[in-house]
C-alpha cells in the first residue's frame, strides 16, 4: 500500500504546487508542510497516485546534480538473436500489481540498441521530526541499454550496489555473463 | 597485484585522449589507487585524495575483501562549459560520473556520452 504522505514528503515545493494544481486544490502558502498537510487529507484514487508517481519521477530528474553510468560487456550477447533478447526480457516483465516488483520493461529501440528499464521496489526509511520511523516503499527503475552488436551493456545506476543488482538480473534473464569494461584483469 | 606503472600509463592515456577529443582539462582533483584496501600514491599524475567512491558501503565491503579500485576526478571543458568528471574501475565494475554544476541536464548527458566514448577508446 502506497503511503501518499510519504511520497508528498519527498517532493519539492514546485512539485507540490503542481500536484495541488492537478488535483484542483487551491493552497495559499509558501511552506511545504502546508501543502503536505492539505494534500494528504484528501482522497487519492489510483489515477491520482499514478499522476503523483509521474511528478515524483520528474521532480527527481530535475534535482539530479550528477549522472553516472556503469559499463559491462558480454561476448555471449552476439550469439543471441535480437528477437530472443527481447523475448527473454519480456518473460521477466515487471508486474506492477505486485507489492515487491522485480522485472524489466523494454522502452524503445534504435539501430543496434535496445533501451530498457529494470524495475524494483525501493525501500526507504524516514525518520520524522519526533523521531518516529516510517517505512516507505516505492517502485523505482534503473535504465539500461543493450547494444547487441558489440555486446556493450550500459547501466544508468546511482551507485555500485544498484548497478550490480541490475547486472545480476540481466544475467539471470538472458542466461549470460557480463564483465566490467576495465583495463584491469578480470578473474 | 596490479602494476602501478601500468595503471599510471592507462590513466595518462585516458587524460591525453580526453584533451585531444573533448576539451582542455583545467584541474585534476584526485587520483586514488587502492590495492587490497591500501591507498597508494601516483605522484606522477598528482594525488590529493582517494575520491568519494570510497564512501560507498558496497565499495568499502569490496575493498575489505581484498578488492582494489582506480579512480580519477578532474575538471574538464565540454562545449564551452566546465564539468567535473570522474571515472573509476576495478575488476568488479567500471563507472563514469559527470557533475552538472550549473549546466543543463541535457548538456551533462552529452558530456557523459562523450566521456563514455573516450573510455571505450582507451579501455574497451
Amino acid at each position: 500500500m502506497i503511503n501518499v504522505r510519504d511520497i508528498l514528503n519527498e517532493l519539492s515545493l514546485d512539485a507540490l504546487k503542481e500536484v495541488s494544481r492537478l488535483k484542483g486544490i487551491r493552497i495559499e502558502s509558501r511552506k511545504k508542510i502546508d501543502y503536505i498537510e492539505e494534500l494528504s487529507a484528501h482522497e487519492w484514487s489510483e489515477n491520482d497516485i499514478n499522476m503523483l508517481t509521474e511528478i515524483f519521477k520528474k521532480d527527481r530528474e530535475k534535482s539530479i546534480r550528477a549522472i553516472m553510468i556503469y559499463l559491462f560487456k558480454s561476448s555471449h550477447l552476439q550469439n543471441i538473436a535480437r528477437d530472443d533478447i527481447e523475448l527473454l526480457l519480456e518473460r521477466r516483465s515487471a508486474d506492477f500489481s505486485m507489492e515487491e516488483i522485480s522485472g524489466f520493461r523494454i522502452m524503445d529501440e534504435e539501430d543496434n540498441i535496445i533501451h530498457c528499464e529494470y524495475w524494483y521496489t525501493q525501500k526507504k526509511v524516514i525518520l520524522d521530526d519526533i523521531g518516529k520511523i516510517h517505512y516507505f516503499k516505492m517502485p523505482s527503475q534503473i535504465k539500461f541499454d543493450i547494444n547487441f552488436l558489440d555486446g556493450l551493456i550500459t547501466i544508468y545506476a546511482i551507485n555500485p550496489g544498484l548497478s550490480l543488482k541490475c547486472k545480476k538480473s540481466i544475467e539471470d534473464a538472458l542466461g549470460i555473463e557480463m564483465y566490467p569494461i576495465t583495463p584491469l584483469e578480470v578473474d | 597485484m596490479v602494476n602501478s606503472s601500468y595503471i599510471n600509463d592507462k590513466l595518462k592515456e585516458f587524460l591525453e585522449k580526453f584533451e585531444e577529443k573533448v576539451g582542455e582539462i583545467d584541474e585534476i582533483i584526485s587520483v586514488g589507487i587502492d590495492v587490497q584496501g591500501k591507498v597508494r600514491t601516483l605522484r606522477s599524475v598528482k594525488y590529493t585524495g582517494s575520491g568519494d567512491i570510497l564512501s560507498d558501503p558496497d565499495v568499502r565491503k569490496y575493498l575489505k575483501k581484498g578488492g582494489y579500485i582506480v579512480g580519477i576526478e578532474f575538471i574538464g571543458n565540454w562545449r564551452g562549459c566546465k564539468f567535473r568528471f570522474k571515472i573509476g574501475y576495478s575488476d568488479k565494475f567500471s563507472y563514469m560520473r559527470v557533475s552538472r554544476g550549473r549546466n543543463s541536464l541535457e548538456l551533462t548527458k552529452e558530456a557523459l556520452s562523450k566521456l563514455k566514448t573516450i573510455y571505450l577508446d582507451v579501455y574497451g
